[in-house]
């Protein structure tokens, strides 16, 4: 139950976290507010983000700004068919003069990371990112190593484009707190965008970047935020919905119930609140749910089956009643 | 006051203001119905297009200017036709109700405001003068208070927005007035106490001032006022048809009050003697034309009483003696002729130029019917049935000659009226032949004559309201034709045939008018004598200066010279919610209207008394208390006292604080334990759900009271704000 108390300080302090954060990535990304909302709600719920989207509308960008604005480390990952996992983890190699196995650590090992075009890996590859992405740590030849903290995913995939792909399994989909999409600027935002000429990522600096820690400590007030028992009754209601629901072949599962509840609590937080509204829940419901169902008659085209599966969620949350 | 004003929104008094001010209008318009004479169609028209504008505001807002322009040029040639037509007043209340029709749908500016103010006040005063009624009592309190809002909210507008007023008719037109909402907002209880407190003072100092001040008779001096305030009933006039009477006695309403002393005894069936009549013509009686002309005669003044009535009084204040004093309270156009019950030693009235005296009929008249209720005094009142007779000689001929008209001296003339016969021969035969049956043969007394009569009268007719008499046979005479028939009749025919059955025997009788009986109200003690009480009875004469009431109506009791009275203690009445409504009625006439100075003087006696025993007692108390205090504290302290007295301290401190928190009204506290939930957060989501998707010109405030809401909703208990200063400010937002 949340019934530990959140500390004013503490409140006040990931307010101020997460509204430099906000600054900063406006400022370096525009015209993209909402996904920016997003992509922070998910940091501060501590959740890993899937960005479907074509290519070259800025999932690295934000990615790489994400990364600048917390001042810590960024590693991107081209993922291809051939790739293996220790190509991600790392590898123990044989030292000659120490005769000794040292561990090699892979990109994972960072706190953002671009898994970009997730679904080229074979599923061998992206299983790999199971453990990390639950636990934060990764196991190699029977030794366990922690990641960075804070750490976050970022994965891209291209919806449109199928060939010699590997869909995402549903364990793995159900990994990742929220499904993005990034969608085309608007054509103010792109205007500004064509004029300002094109910084590459190292041009970009932010100056005042948010500490690692201050991040930690965000992430543990979002676990503190208040949710009314009548808010957790209408977020089951929710899941129960979607599980009773014939066009759906599953329904949400534990994790991904325990995923709205987490992310309801991060948007309240980011919002200034240290309480959950019914507005915070309906407000994440479609990028948090939206990516862990699939129709039971799958349809032959991601894009539509993706608006599809959006339409009926969109009809089970309109047809529950929000507590009053 | 204004500093509490102050804080609400500018759109709310503005609201308030437009409502304060239509409802103004609107009692001001609705006083025009108390006065009957008036042609109510003006103040109809004005008062439904006012409660329409109230309750659609923004149809009136609709209405475009060039109407208004138009109505305003209108209004001149409807007044002056109205000039022509008819008496100035009416033509002035008629302008007036037109006026302010127009200004309390159009008051935005302060000058109009102002209008809007003078133009009620003028109509109310005008109405007061011609009326004096308890409804106006009650629409002149209401409109007070409703006149100190309207100027106090126009004092808080004025600081508050700098004369901005174009605001006020843009809300109009974009149909943004929800008075509700907008009384519902500024009221509080604070506002509450504070309107009580002034409304009330003002009462009082009104009443300071009503005791203080001179009186003065606004009647007699400004003769504009003199207009009908209610119409006339046909009836109680010097000549009645057959049936008239029974006539008004389809009228329920109150016709006379009569305040009677505490200890006093009383008949038990008062016979309210207006008005004798002697000549009979054809099936009526009336006055003879030289007592009427002796009636409204410079001779009929009271001042003349004396030569035919040495011991009688008539004055404009009562005796210092200490008699009985029985009040009457008459209402307006119930007839001139003054209902008296028999014989008394002093009359007071108010102006004693305004009543002749019919002294043969024993009649007191107004000069003419009475506008206004007016009220008069008897003393000493005798019961009996018996009303002196006043010689036909009393006056000197050469006075009454002159009243007459040529053509009338050859007619029968009064003395001699009170013995003829219907002129028809076979009408009067049948009286004869009555006569000589009833007094079979011999001379009898009056009174024996009379009794016999009566009964001779009840063996053949019975009582009823309406009677059909059977088509004309030989004879043409009503009176005559129900007499030799045996149908039953009305108070009328029994007194009409008696008198012509005494007449024929030779006794000279006459018809007598008036009420009789009336209900006993115990909550005053008075007699509510109504309409429906009308009577009509005759009278005797017994051959020694003296006139017997005899009631020959089945039911009635037998003619006597001292009929039974009782004591005022012992009377029961009639205890029903309409007679305690009347008795409010009687209050008002005894204590307001018919305030002259000597009960002025008394009352500020007795509020002076009773001030100063109110003061008596405040000291004693105060003396008491302080001596109990002394007591209480020089008495010894021991440890369970002390403990006693912190428990009780804490007591009183944790239900302060209780009471400083309390955030749910009776009804949620009660119904808390029976429904789901926390009921802070069931009464937080009701506000929430009433608050969402409204205008509201205080975003910020707005935001701000919406997530406290949101708050207590939603939020952890530790964290809550003050509940109940967070939903006192969301009722105040609505």
């Amino acid at each position: 139950m949340m019934s530990e108390f959140l500390p004013a300080n503490a409140l006040n302090e990931s307010r101020a976290t997460l509204s430099r954060l906000r600054e900063a990535m406006r400022s370096k990304i525009k015209g993209k507010e909402d996904v920016i909302d997003q992509a922070l709600i998910c940091l501060a719920a501590g959740g890993h983000v899937l960005i479907e989207d074509l290519p070259g509308v800025g999932k690295t960008t934000l990615a790489y700004c994400l990364a600048k604005a917390m001042d810590t480390e960024f590693k991107r990952i081209q993922f291809t068919s051939d790739m293996l996992p220790t190509d991600v983890t790392g590898v123990s190699i044989y030292d000659e003069r120490d005769r000794e196995f040292h561990f090699k650590p892979g990109p994972i090992f960072s706190n953002i990371v671009l898994a970009d075009e997730i679904n080229r890996a074979t599923p061998k590859t992206q299983s790999s990112l199971l453990e990390v992405m639950d636990h934060g740590k990764v196991t190699v030849d029977g030794n366990t190593y922690g990641v960075g903290t804070p750490f976050m995913v970022i994965a891209t995939q291209n919806p449109v484009d199928y060939e010699g792909t590997f869909p995402l399994p549903e364990s793995q989909m159900d990994r990742f707190l929220m499904r993005l999409q990034m969608g085309y600027p608007d054509p103010a935002s792109e205007l500004e965008i064509l004029a300002d000429g094109n910084p590459s990522y190292d041009e970009m600096v932010v100056e005042d970047a948010v500490e690692p820690a201050a991040i930690e400590t965000m992430q543990a007030t979002v676990k503190k935020v208040f949710i009314e028992h009548s808010i957790l009754e209408y977020m089951l209601k929710l899941i129960t919905a979607t599980r009773t629901e014939s066009e759906f072949k599953a329904g949400i599962s534990v994790r991904g119930g325990i995923a709205l509840k987490i992310a309801s609590q991060a948007r309240a937080l980011y919002l200034g609140r240290d309480f959950v509204i019914p507005e915070d829940v309906l407000q994440v419901a479609q990028s948090v749910m939206g990516h862990r169902l699939n129709l039971r008659r799958p349809s032959s085209d991601a894009l539509e089956e993706r608006r599809m599966v959006e339409g009926i969620l969109g009809r089970l949350l309109n047809a529950i009643p929000q507590p009053k | 006051m204004k500093s509490r004003l102050d804080r609400h929104s500018l759109e709310d008094l503005l609201t308030l203001k437009w409502m304060l001010g239509a409802l103004m209008g609107l009692v001001c318009i609705t006083t025009l119905f108390n006065i009957s004479g008036h042609s109510k169609i003006p103040a109809l028209v004005a008062t439904s297009v006012v409660i329409l504008a109230l309750i659609k505001p923004a149809w009136i807002a609709r209405v475009p200017q060039i109407v208004w322009k138009g109505y305003a040029i209108a209004i001149v040639p409807l007044v002056l036709i109205d000039v022509l037509a008819k008496d100035t007043i009416p033509a002035l209340l008629d302008l007036n109700t037109w006026l302010i029709l127009f200004r309390c749908l159009n008051h935005n500016k302060r000058r109009e405001e102002m209008q809007l103010a003078l133009l009620c006040l003028f109509l109310i005063i005008m109405t007061g003068i011609l009326t004096a009624t308890l409804v106006f009592g009650f629409q002149l309190l209401i409109f007070s208070a409703l006149a100190i809002s309207y100027l106090v909210i126009n004092t808080s507008i004025e600081t508050k927005a700098e004369g901005d007023y174009e605001m006020l008719e843009e809300m109009r037109k974009s149909q943004q007035i929800y008075l509700l909402r907008a009384l519902r907002s500024v009221f509080s209880t604070r506002i509450i106490f504070l309107g009580t407190s002034m409304f009330s003072s003002m009462i009082f100092v009104a009443a300071i001032v009503f005791i203080a001040i001179p009186r003065i008779d606004i009647e007699d001096k400004v003769s504009l006022f003199k207009m009908k305030s209610k119409e006339s009933l046909s009836g109680f006039s010097d000549s009645i048809k057959l049936g008239e009477v029974t006539n008004i006695k389809n009228d329920d309403s109150v016709a006379l009050r009569v305040d009677v002393p505490d200890n006093a005894s009383v008949p038990l069936t008062p016979y309210w003697r207006m008005l004798a009549l002697d000549e009979y013509n054809a099936g009526s009686f009336k006055l003879s034309e030289n007592l009427k002309a002796l009636q409204d005669s410079p001779l009929a003044s009271p001042y003349h009483a004396i030569r035919y009535w040495p011991d009688r009084r008539f004055a404009q204040s009562p005796t210092k003696l200490d008699r009985d004093r029985w009040t009457f309270f008459l209402e307006p156009e119930v007839s001139r002729y003054l209902p008296i019950l028999g014989t008394f030693k002093h009359m007071t009235v108010s102006s004693l130029t305004d009543i002749s005296i019919g002294p043969h009929m024993h009649s007191i008249a107004l000069k003419e019917t009475n506008s206004k209720m007016i009220s008069y005094q008897l003393e000493a009142i005798n019961f009996t049935g018996v009303v002196p007779d006043v010689s036909a000689n009393s006056y000197p001929k050469f006075l009454t000659d002159s009243f007459m008209d040529e053509p009338q001296r050859n007619k029968v003339r009064y003395p001699e009226t009170l013995l003829s016969l219907p002129g028809e021969s076979q009408a009067a035969s049948v009286f004869r032949k009555a006569a000589v049956e009833i007094s079979e043969g011999k001379r009898l007394p009056p009174l024996d004559f009379a009794l016999r009569a009566v009964q001779y009268l009840g063996k053949d007719h019975s009582y009823s309201m309406s009677v059909n008499l059977p088509p004309v046979e030989d004879m043409k005479d009503p009176v005559a034709r129900w007499f030799s028939s045996d149908l039953p009749g009305h108070c009328e025919f029994f007194a009409s045939s008696f008198v012509l059955t005494a007449r024929a025997a030779g006794h000279p009788a006459r018809v007598v008018v008036g009420f009789k009986g009336g209900t006993w109200n115990p909550y005053e003690k008075y007699f509510m004598v109504r309409n429906a009480d009308a009577h009509a009875w005759a009278e005797i004469y017994d051959g020694a200066g003296n006139w017997i009431r005899v009631d020959p109506t089945p039911g009635s009791e037998a003619p006597v010279l001292n009929p039974m009275t009782e004591l005022v203690s012992q009377r029961y009445g009639e205890a029903d919610s309409s007679a305690f409504l009347d008795s409010l009625r009687l209050l008002w006439y005894r204590r307001i209207v018919n305030f002259d100075e000597t009960a002025q003087k008394e009352a500020a006696i007795q509020l002076k008394d009773f001030f100063l025993a109110y003061i008596a007692v405040a000291e004693r108390w105060a003396k008491n208390a302080g001596d109990y205090m002394y007591f209480w504290v020089m008495s010894p302290w021991g440890f369970w006292r002390i403990l006693y007295m912190v428990f009780l301290g804490a007591i009183l401190v944790s239900a302060f604080m209780i009471q400083r928190n309390m955030t749910l009204n009776v009804k949620e506290l009660i119904l808390a334990p029976f429904r789901r939930g926390d009921p802070i957060r069931r009464k937080a989501s009701k506000l929430l759900g009433n608050l969402t998707a409204r205008t509201v010109r205080d975003r910020e405030r707005f935001e701000k009271v919406v997530a406290d809401l949101q708050r207590l909703r939603f939020g952890a208990k530790e964290s809550w704000p003050n509940a109940r200063l967070v939903f006192k400010e969301a009722r105040r937002l609505r």
